[in-house]
C-alpha cells in the first residue's frame, strides 16, 4: 500500500470509528432504548422490569380512563393481566384516546415500585375502524 | 365499473409477463420484432393500468359502497376533492398508484429510446417489466382495490352495499397529505429507471459512462421528488399530528430517508466516475441500493414488521415483498461479482486535499448515515433475533449519530467545491478558505455575545454561515470573471454563467437550500412550550407572548362537529394576531382530530394545540409551542426543488464563447 | 361492461403480439471499444473544461494549471489518435460483419425467397433497404 492510499484509509477509519463510538455510546443510554413487551410479559419480567424503559402494548380497558385536570390515568389489559398507567408526558394525548374506543395502546415509560406504570408517551391505534363493522344497508 | 377495472387490471399481469419475456429474448437474439413487441408491451401495460385507475376513480367519485376500498376510505359527505385523492388513502389504492407510476415510467422510457440504445433497451424493459409483474401480482391477487364487500348472512357470505362509507381518515384530510404520497412514490418508483439501466449495462457489459448519461435526468428528478416528498411528509406530520415537531425518526420516515441518502451519495460519486473513471462498482452498488431501499421503504409501510404511526395495518404483503427484495438483491450482487473485473478503476486517487477526495469522504459519510438509519430502524427486529427482546431505539440515538454526520456533510458542502480536482496546494487553500473561515469565527463570536450557548447550535450556525459565504462567492466571482470578458452587466453575467453550466450552479442552489434547511433543523435547540388550562377570559404566557382566551366555540357541519378556542396573541404587549386551535369529531369515521393553528414567521412558529376538555367541561387544555426557524425547513425544500429543476435545464450553448 | 373490458384487454394483447409475426431483422451491436474511447474523450474534455474553470476561480496555481493542462492535452491527443485508428479498423470490421450478415441473409432468402435484409453501403456504412440502388447518405451505388 502506498502512502497516498494509506492516508485515505486512515482518514476513513477515523471517521468510521467515530461513528461506531457514537452508535455504541447512544445504545448505553437507557432512555433511548425501550423494550417492547405486552402486559403479561411485563409481569413475567419481575424485578428486572423496574430497571428498563419499556414499551408496553395492550388493549385499553373500556371506561378506565380518568382525567383529573391535566393528569390522566387508565388501565390496559391483555387477557387476564392488567396494568395501571399514569401519564406523565408533556405531549397532547392522541385523538383516538377516549373511553368509547376499542383501541390498542402502546405506552412508553417506566414501571414504578408500586406497580403503576409512568408513561411518557402514549400511542393509540384504533383497532376496529378500518375493518368490517359497516353500517347496515338501507333497503 | 368495478368489473371493468378489475378485468383490465388483471390484464396487466399477462401483459407484463409477456413484456418481460419478449424483452429478454430480444436482448439475446437482437431481433427488432421482439424488441418492438416488448416496447408495445410497456405501452399496453400503461394503457390497461390507466383504465383501471380511471375505473377506481369513477367508483370513488360516484361513492359505490359495494366496493370495500371505496367504503373504507370515503363517505357521501366527503368533499369531491378528497374522494378523488382517496385513491392513495388506503393501502390497496396506493399500491395501485405505485403500479401505475411504474407503468407510466416504463412507457416513457420505452418511448424515449424507441430509436436508440437498442443494445441496452431489451434488458431495461426486462427489469421494468419484472417489477411490473411483481406489482401486478400484489394488486391483482393480494390487495385488489376492486374487492367487493361481503357480509355474513347466516352461514353464507353475500355481497352487499354499505349504507355509507367510513370516510377518509381525518388525519389524511390535509393538502400536504394529498400531494405527499404521489410525490414520494414518484421518487421511490423513479429509482427503477437508473436501476434498470445499470442492470442492463451489467448484463451487456457496456459499463462505460453511457448508462449514467442516459439516466442522469432520471436520477436527478427522482432525487428531487424524494427530497420534496420527505419534507412534505414532515410538513404533514407537523400540521396534522399535533405534537409540535416534524421528524421523529419513525420507521416509515426513515424508510423514505434511506433511498434519498444513497441517491444523494450517487449524484456526487458519479462525478468521480465521469472525471476519473473510478468508483464504477460503487456507483452501480449505489444505484442498486437506492432501488432496493425504495422497495424496502414501500415494504416497511405495509408489512407491519416495524410499527409506526404512518404504517398501514398489517396486510400480509410481507412474504411477497421479502421474496422480491431478496431476489433483486441476489441477482444484482451476482451480476456485480460477475463483472467485477471489467469495473476496475482507470485512475487512482492523487491527493487527500482534492475535489475527488471531498466526494469520497462525502460518500463515506452518506454510507455511514445509511447504515446507521437502517440499523436503528431495524433494531427491534435485529435485537429480537439475537436477544429475544424487541428493543426500539429512540430519537436520541438517531440524533446522537446523525447530527455529527449531518454537520460534517454540511461542512463538506462548503469545502468540497472550493477544492480543485486532483490536487489543491496549501497556498490556494488559504486563499479560498481564509475569509469564509474568519467570517464564520466572527459570526460565532457575535452569536455567543448575544446569548447563544448551545455548542451544537453554534457549530451548526457557523458552518451554515461558512457554506453560504462560499456559495455566494462562487456566483459572484464567476459572474465577475465573465463580465470582464464579455462586457455584460453583473446580473446578466450571473444568469449566463449559471445557464452555461446548469448542473454546477443548480447544484450550488441545492447546497444553499440545504444550508437554509439546516438552520431550520438547528432551530429545534431553542424550542420551548407551555401547557395551560383556560376558560374564557383566562390568559397565560410563553416567552414574550401573552395569550388571552376569548371564547370557546362549538360548531357543526355535515362532515364533523368542532370545538374551537379563540385566543388573542400579544407579543411584548402588542396584539399580533388571533390564534384558534380546534378539535374536530368526524361523524363517518367516528374519529376525533386535532386541528392545530400555527402563526408562522421566518423567525419562529407559534403552534397551538387544543388537547382536550377539563373535567367539568368549562375549561379547555391548550398546549402552545414556540419553534424557532421551522419555516426555514419548508423554504429550503422549495429552493431545493427550484435548484433541481434548474440543474435539469440543458446547458446554454453560445456561438461566440466570451470566456476564452 | 365486462365484455367491453375483455375486448379491450384482448385487443391490447393482440396489438403487442403483432410485431412477432412481422418480417424481422436483427440490429448490429455498437462497437464496444469505440464507445469506450468516446467515453474517454468526453472525460478528458470535461477535465480540461473543469481545470480552466478552477484556474479562473483561483483554485490552483498557474504552475499546477500549466503542467496538468499539458498532461490532459497530450492525453486528449492520444485518445483522438486511437479513435481515428479505431474508426478505420471498425470500418473494416463492419464491412466484414456486414458481408457475413449478407451471406447469411442470402442463404435464408433462398428458402424464403423474399428479401428482407438491409444493405450496408461500402463507402460509409449506412444501412439501406435491400431494394435500394444508391446509398441514401452518400449516394454511392449499391450492388
Amino acid at each position: 500500500m502506498n502512502s497516498k492510499k494509506l492516508k485515505f484509509v486512515i482518514g476513513s477509519l477515523v471517521i468510521i470509528a467515530a461513528v461506531i463510538v457514537l452508535a455504541i455510546q447512544g445504545m448505553k443510554e437507557d432512555t433511548t432504548m425501550s423494550y417492547s413487551k405486552s402486559v403479561s410479559e411485563v409481569q413475567m419480567l419481575g424485578a428486572r422490569a423496574h430497571a428498563l424503559t419499556l414499551k408496553v402494548n395492550g388493549d385499553l380497558k373500556k371506561g378506565s380512563i380518568v382525567r383529573n385536570n391535566m393528569d390522566l390515568d387508565f388501565v390496559i389489559t391483555e387477557g387476564n393481566s392488567e396494568l395501571s398507567i399514569h401519564y406523565i408526558g408533556k405531549d397532547p394525548i392522541p385523538d383516538t384516546f377516549n373511553n368509547d374506543m376499542d383501541a390498542e395502546v402502546i405506552v412508553s415509560g417506566k414501571l414504578q415500585q408500586d406497580g403503576v406504570f409512568n408513561a411518557e408517551r402514549i400511542q393509540a391505534k384504533c383497532a376496529s375502524k378500518y375493518e368490517a363493522d359497516y353500517s347496515t344497508p338501507e333497503i | 365499473m368495478a368489473d371493468f377495472g378489475n378485468i383490465l387490471l388483471f390484464f396487466l399481469f399477462p401483459v407484463s409477463v409477456f413484456t418481460a419475456l419478449t424483452a429478454l429474448t430480444a436482448g439475446v437474439t437482437k431481433r427488432r420484432g421482439l424488441l418492438e413487441a416488448a416496447r408495445r408491451g410497456a405501452y399496453a401495460a400503461f394503457a390497461v393500468t390507466t383504465l383501471a385507475v380511471l375505473a377506481l376513480e369513477y367508483l370513488l367519485v360516484s361513492s359505490d359502497f359495494s366496493i370495500e376500498y371505496v367504503a373504507s376510505n370515503t363517505n357521501f359527505a366527503l368533499p369531491l376533492f378528497y374522494k378523488i385523492v382517496a385513491l392513495w388513502a388506503g393501502h390497496n389504492g396506493s399500491l395501485l398508484l405505485w403500479t401505475w407510476i411504474v407503468t407510466i415510467f416504463s412507457a416513457i422510457v420505452a418511448y424515449q429510446h424507441r430509436h436508440k440504445n437498442n443494445d441496452l433497451m431489451p434488458y431495461v424493459l426486462f427489469v421494468m417489466a419484472t417489477t411490473m409483474v411483481f406489482f401486478s401480482i400484489l394488486s391483482v391477487f393480494i390487495s385488489n382495490p376492486f374487492q367487493t364487500l361481503y357480509q355474513e348472512f347466516g352461514n353464507t357470505l353475500q355481497e352487499f352495499t354499505a349504507g355509507d362509507g367510513h370516510g377518509l381518515n381525518p388525519l389524511l384530510q390535509h393538502p400536504a397529505m394529498v400531494i405527499h404520497p404521489p410525490i414520494l412514490f414518484i421518487g421511490y418508483v423513479g429509482s427503477v429507471v437508473p436501476f434498470a439501466f445499470a442492470i442492463a449495462a451489467l448484463i451487456t457489459g457496456k459499463l462505460g459512462a453511457g448508462w449514467i448519461h442516459t439516466t442522469r435526468r432520471w436520477a436527478l428528478t427522482t432525487w428531487g421528488f424524494l427530497a420534496v416528498g420527505i419534507v412534505l411528509g414532515g410538513k404533514w406530520a407537523y400540521v396534522e399530528l399535533g405534537w409540535g415537531g416534524y421528524w421523529a425518526w419513525d420507521p416509515v420516515e426513515n424508510a423514505s430517508l434511506l433511498p434519498w441518502l444513497t441517491s444523494t451519495a450517487y449524484l456526487h460519486s458519479v462525478m468521480i466516475q465521469e472525471r476519473k473513471g473510478m468508483l464504477k462498482i460503487w456507483n452501480m452498488a449505489l444505484v442498486i441500493a437506492t432501488f432496493l431501499l425504495s422497495i424496502f421503504g414501500t415494504f416497511l409501510t405495509r408489512s407491519g414488521i416495524v410499527s409506526s404511526v404512518h404504517a398501514f395495518a398489517n396486510s400480509g404483503l410481507g412474504p411477497a415483498f421479502a421474496t422480491f427484495l431478496s431476489m433483486g438483491l441476489i441477482f444484482s450482487v451476482a451480476l456485480l461479482l460477475y463483472r467485477r473485473k471489467d469495473l476496475k478503476p482507470d485512475e487512482e486517487m492523487e491527493s487527500l486535499i482534492s475535489r475527488e477526495s471531498g466526494f469520497l469522504f462525502n460518500n463515506l459519510l452518506f454510507l455511514l448515515a445509511t447504515i446507521a438509519v437502517l440499523w436503528g430502524t431495524l433494531f427491534p427486529v435485529i435485537s429480537e433475533l439475537f436477544t429475544g427482546d424487541q428493543i426500539t431505539v429512540g430519537p436520541p440515538w438517531f440524533n446522537n449519530i446523525m447530527i455529527p454526520i449531518g454537520l460534517a456533510l454540511l461542512l463538506l458542502t462548503g469545502a468540497g467545491p472550493l477544492l480543485a480536482w486532483r490536487h489543491t496546494s496549501v497556498e490556494t487553500l488559504k486563499r479560498s478558505f481564509g475569509w469564509p473561515t474568519l467570517g464564520a469565527i466572527v459570526f460565532i463570536a457575535v452569536l455567543f455575545a448575544s446569548g447563544v450557548r448551545d455548542g451544537w447550535a453554534l457549530g451548526s450556525f457557523a458552518i451554515s454561515f461558512f457554506v453560504m459565504w462560499t456559495i455566494v462567492v462562487e456566483f459572484v466571482k464567476g459572474a465577475n470573471i465573465r463580465r470582464r470578458n464579455s462586457g455584460e452587466n453583473f446580473f446578466l453575467a450571473m444568469y449566463m454563467l449559471s445557464r452555461k453550466n446548469t448542473r454546477r450552479y443548480g447544484g450550488y442552489m441545492i447546497h444553499a437550500a440545504m444550508v437554509v434547511m439546516f438552520v431550520g433543523f438547528t432551530g429545534n435547540v431553542f424550542n420551548s412550550e407551555t401547557r395551560a388550562e383556560v376558560g374564557e377570559g383566562d390568559s397565560f404566557q410563553l416567552g414574550p407572548y401573552t395569550f388571552n382566551a376569548i371564547k370557546i366555540i362549538e360548531d357543526e357541519n355535515e362532515n364533523y362537529s368542532s370545538q374551537t378556542l379563540e385566543m388573542e396573541m400579544y407579543r411584548n404587549g402588542r396584539l399580533i394576531d388571533r390564534i384558534s386551535p380546534q378539535k374536530r369529531f368526524y361523524f363517518a369515521s367516528e374519529q376525533p382530530s386535532t386541528e392545530v393553528d400555527i402563526y408562522s414567521t421566518i423567525r419562529e412558529d407559534i403552534y397551538a394545540v387544543l388537547s382536550g376538555m377539563s373535567n367539568d367541561g368549562t375549561k379547555v387544555i391548550v398546549q402552545v409551542y414556540r419553534n424557532p426557524f421551522v419555516s426555514m425547513v419548508w423554504i429550503g425544500a422549495f429552493i431545493l426543488g427550484i435548484g433541481t429543476l434548474f440543474a435539469m435545464l440543458p446547458n446554454l450553448r453560445e456561438s461566440k464563447v466570451g470566456g476564452e | 361492461m365486462s365484455y367491453f373490458a375483455y375486448l379491450t384487454g384482448l385487443a391490447f394483447l393482440v396489438w403487442i403480439v403483432m410485431p412477432l409475426f412481422k418480417k424481422d431483422s436483427t440490429w448490429v451491436s455498437l462497437y464496444m471499444e469505440a464507445e469506450e474511447l468516446a467515453d474517454k474523450k468526453q472525460r478528458v474534455y470535461g477535465n480540461i473544461a473543469d481545470l480552466e474553470f478552477d484556474f479562473a476561480m483561483g483554485r490552483l496555481s498557474e504552475k499546477d494549471f500549466k503542467s496538468v493542462r499539458q498532461s490532459f492535452l497530450s492525453e486528449a491527443g492520444r485518445v483522438i489518435e486511437k479513435l481515428e485508428n479505431q474508426k478505420s479498423s471498425k470500418f473494416m470490421d463492419r464491412i466484414q460483419s456486414d458481408m457475413d450478415n449478407l451471406g447469411k441473409k442470402k442463404k435464408k432468402n433462398k428458402k424464403k425467397s423474399k428479401s428482407t435484409a438491409a444493405v450496408f453501403c461500402t463507402e460509409c456504412g449506412t444501412e439501406n433497404i435491400a431494394e435500394a440502388k444508391f446509398c441514401m447518405k452518400c449516394g454511392k451505388g449499391l450492388s
